[in-house]
């Protein structure tokens, strides 16, 4: 009883409380040891993603959000002299089909095969060619068919711009301007040649884009601007273009002809105003101007080039003082280089004639002109044709472009020289031949051809095609004394149907028998060209008509015609004024013609195909002749 | 500190005003050059009309189809004879026939 509580412990408590303390110190210590540790592990991580793996993941996540779209570049169009559109690039539809969505090829190909014109089974194929998502059906529709085929509004058909190749003239120098291919590209002609100004640069966009593949606005990463392709702006012509091969066309029609070749050259500057190529009809289809896939044959082809070719001849002699224009020459209508070799002759039978030079090229006469290289030695033949320009690609750069064929003048043997001097056994372009004219109507200065005029770069900037300077082949007393004696040709000898009124005519006609396979000349078969320039008196235009295998013999009554309807299209569009107002030479031209002489291309009036061509190849231009042929003996002027 | 807080809030917002107004102006921006690529088609697309429509063939088929016909010569006008001689004094009437024989030596001896 009575007895007091014992008195608590006063050290316990505070033991507690300091092991209370110490414990969550240790905790916090612990948590924060973790946490620093995590940290540090994520710091660590961090920086191993960031600096030893970051690029790694950059790339992955760059290819994963942005997307490269590449901007294609326009191509450039190619113009006329005047600025007419000769080829432009346009964006079409291309139409495609996803295969996976399509629910019944058989029935979609053929709903499209009519609109799209393309063969059915094809159409049937690229629609069931899964697991593709993606198989063209036609390339570069236009607006109509597109819009049609959108109308039928089928699944899994979908359309994709694309840039299409245009040639508003449609035929108009296809063998010029060339094509493009599928890939945009230039296969051929201007198209293939200056392809890399054409063509452009492309460029590319750089966007990011959603997890569903939409383009995140204002995320543009990168732009390369796509840089429009270099227009190009040729000397051509597209009226006389025209005019050229629809003459030419008509006549090779007319004249049951395989092929034909034109072109007109500005004097003054050398500028081509038009280059024509035709195809004679064959058992496939009817004579059309060449297509852009073929030869552009004036540049290409190569033919010997007959009596054209007496004008190198003559131009030389006279020059070097070997004859003048009024000498005198005793010409039979045959004669013979060598026992071994049939004798050369002239066209058609004469008793022997006292022609001066001027009168033997009036004629074109074989024997005379003989008689004439009789007087030169081998080496003057072979300068005379170098000096004009053939055996050497033309000033135009073109690709296939023949150097043409001459042989030199130590393999001439007996009749080299003789063959050469009246074309024969030398083989030249058109373009070359119309080159040596051009030069007699400069003045004796050659005149070197341009076909590209300028070129307009993406910013609008024209860069003018300097010309090339000529160099002088004979003098310009010579060079006179040709055309007066070319004027003489046309007035009263073998060039009577390129008369024409107002202005003066000075040219030549050649008719080349045509090398056969065999090595023999053909009997039948030959080129027959015209060749010259207007006005005689002041030159302004040069031009070249070439028929490959016309049914009449005569060039007179083939290509002259052809010459001249394309030559007064071309003085009266440039708007040259006549010098012959009195019509002299025109006059003498008509009252030398003979009875029956027709000197007109009959224009649309003869069958579209020839019955007289079935069967024959479509080959245009000549086969070719053995460069070397010691004995061309064609018997055969004019 | 409120006056720190409504700045933040007005940066803010003027942050955001600035990206819709920076999107619209991508949308504006993709719809006028959406615009333009349509009217360079259209321009090219009228461009090659024009160029085929005023081709040589072209329009020879629609001459054709109007009923014309080549007739397939070249008429040319000669200039009619030269007017009577005028009254002029001798130094300008020596003035005008040097200067006709200049220019017109085709017309031969007809004086002005």
């Amino acid at each position: 009883v009575g007895r007091a509580p014992a008195p608590r412990p006063e050290a316990k408590p505070k033991a507690n409380e300091f092991k209370k303390s110490r414990d969550s110190g240790r905790r916090l210590a612990a948590c924060s040891a973790i946490v620093i540790v995590v940290f540090g592990v994520l710091a660590v991580r961090v920086a191993n993603l960031q600096l030893m793996s970051g690029n790694r993941y950059e790339r992955l996540a760059v290819a994963q959000s942005l997307r490269t779209i590449p901007l294609s570049a326009a191509r450039g169009g190619i113009f006329d002299r005047n600025g007419r559109d000769l080829a432009i690039s346009i964006e079409r539809s291309t139409v495609y089909a996803d295969p996976m969505l399509v629910p019944d090829p058989i029935t979609e190909a053929a709903k499209l095969a009519p609109i799209l014109r393309v063969d059915e089974q094809y159409l049937r194929r690229q629609l069931s060619a899964r697991p593709l998502q993606f198989s063209y059906l036609a390339h570069t529709v236009d607006d109509a068919t597109a819009e049609k085929v959108r109308a039928l509004g089928l699944p899994g058909i979908g359309f994709v711009p694309e840039p299409a190749r245009t040639y508003p003239s449609g035929a108009l120098a296809g063998a010029l301007l060339g094509s493009v291919g599928t890939e945009g590209h230039g296969l051929n002609g201007i198209e293939y040649l200056y392809n890399s100004l054409l063509e452009g640069r492309s460029g590319q966009l750089v966007v990011e884009q959603d997890p569903q593949g939409h383009d995140i606005p204002n995320t543009q990463h990168a732009r390369v601007s796509a840089r429009r392709g270099t227009d190009v702006v040729l000397t051509i012509d597209e009226d006389l273009q025209w005019q050229a091969e629809h003459s030419l066309l008509d006549q090779v029609i007319a004249q049951h002809a395989k092929g034909g070749m034109a072109a007109v050259v500005d004097v003054a500057t050398g500028d081509v105003l038009s280059m024509a190529t035709v195809r004679g009809a064959t058992a496939e289809g009817a004579a059309r101007v060449a297509a852009p896939t073929e030869r552009n044959s004036p540049l290409t082809d190569l033919f010997e080039p007959g009596s054209t070719n007496k004008l190198v001849t003559l131009s030389w002699a006279i020059e070097h003082g070997v004859v003048e224009p009024d000498t005198m020459f005793t010409v039979p209508w045959t004669t013979r280089i060598d026992p071994h070799v049939k004798p050369y002759k002239d066209d058609e039978w004469h008793p022997p004639m006292q022609w001066t030079t001027s009168d033997i090229l009036r004629e074109s006469s074989n024997v005379g002109t003989i008689e004439i290289a009789r007087r030169m030695r081998n080496q003057d033949i072979a300068d005379a044709l170098r000096a004009f320009g053939l055996g050497t690609k033309t000033a135009i750069t073109w690709p296939g472009q023949p150097n043409g064929l001459l042989v030199d003048p130590s393999e001439y043997y007996a009749t080299g020289k003789y063959a050469s001097a009246i074309g024969y056994g030398v083989d030249v372009t058109a373009m070359q031949m119309l080159d040596a004219f051009a030069t007699i109507a400069n003045g004796g200065m050659t005149r070197p051809p341009r076909l590209l005029d300028a070129t307009i770069d993406s910013h609008g900037t024209r860069h003018v095609t300097p010309s090339v300077s000529g160099t002088r082949v004979v003098s310009a007393a010579t060079a006179r004394t040709m055309a007066t004696m070319l004027e003489g040709v046309v007035s009263g000898g073998t060039g009577l149907c390129a008369a024409m009124p107002g202005y003066p005519v000075a040219g030549k006609t050649g008719t080349a028998k045509k090398l056969l396979p065999s090595g023999k000349y053909s009997n039948s078969a030959h080129m027959a060209s015209f060749i010259g320039f207007a006005p005689a008196d002041h030159p302004r235009f040069a031009a070249m008509v070439v028929l490959d295998d016309p049914a009449s013999v005569y060039a007179s009554v083939t290509a002259a015609p052809v010459w001249s309807e394309i030559m007064q299209s071309a003085l009266t569009r440039y708007s040259v004024a006549p010098t012959d107002a009195t019509d002299v030479q025109y006059k003498a031209a008509q009252a030398a013609k003979l009875p029956g002489m027709n000197c007109t291309v009959p224009h649309g009036t003869a069958p579209a195909t020839s019955p007289v061509l079935s069967g024959h190849p479509a080959a245009a231009g000549s086969p070719g002749s053995l460069p070397n042929d010691p004995n061309p003996n064609p018997n055969q002027g004019h | 500190m409120f006056g720190f807080g409504v700045a933040t809030v007005a940066s803010l917002f003027a942050l955001v005003a600035f990206h819709v107004f920076a999107v619209q102006s991508t949308f504006t921006l993709d719809r006028i050059a959406k615009a333009r690529t349509n009217e360079e088609l259209r321009n090219e697309r009228l461009r090659a009309q024009v160029a085929t429509l005023s081709s040589p063939s072209s329009i020879i088929a629609r001459a054709e189809q109007l009923g014309m016909t080549n007739d397939g010569g070249f008429e040319y006008v000669q200039a009619p004879k030269a007017a009577p001689k005028r009254v002029t004094s001798d130094a300008s009437q020596q003035a005008l026939e040097k200067s006709w024989k200049t220019t017109k030596p085709h017309l031969g001896d007809n004086n002005p």
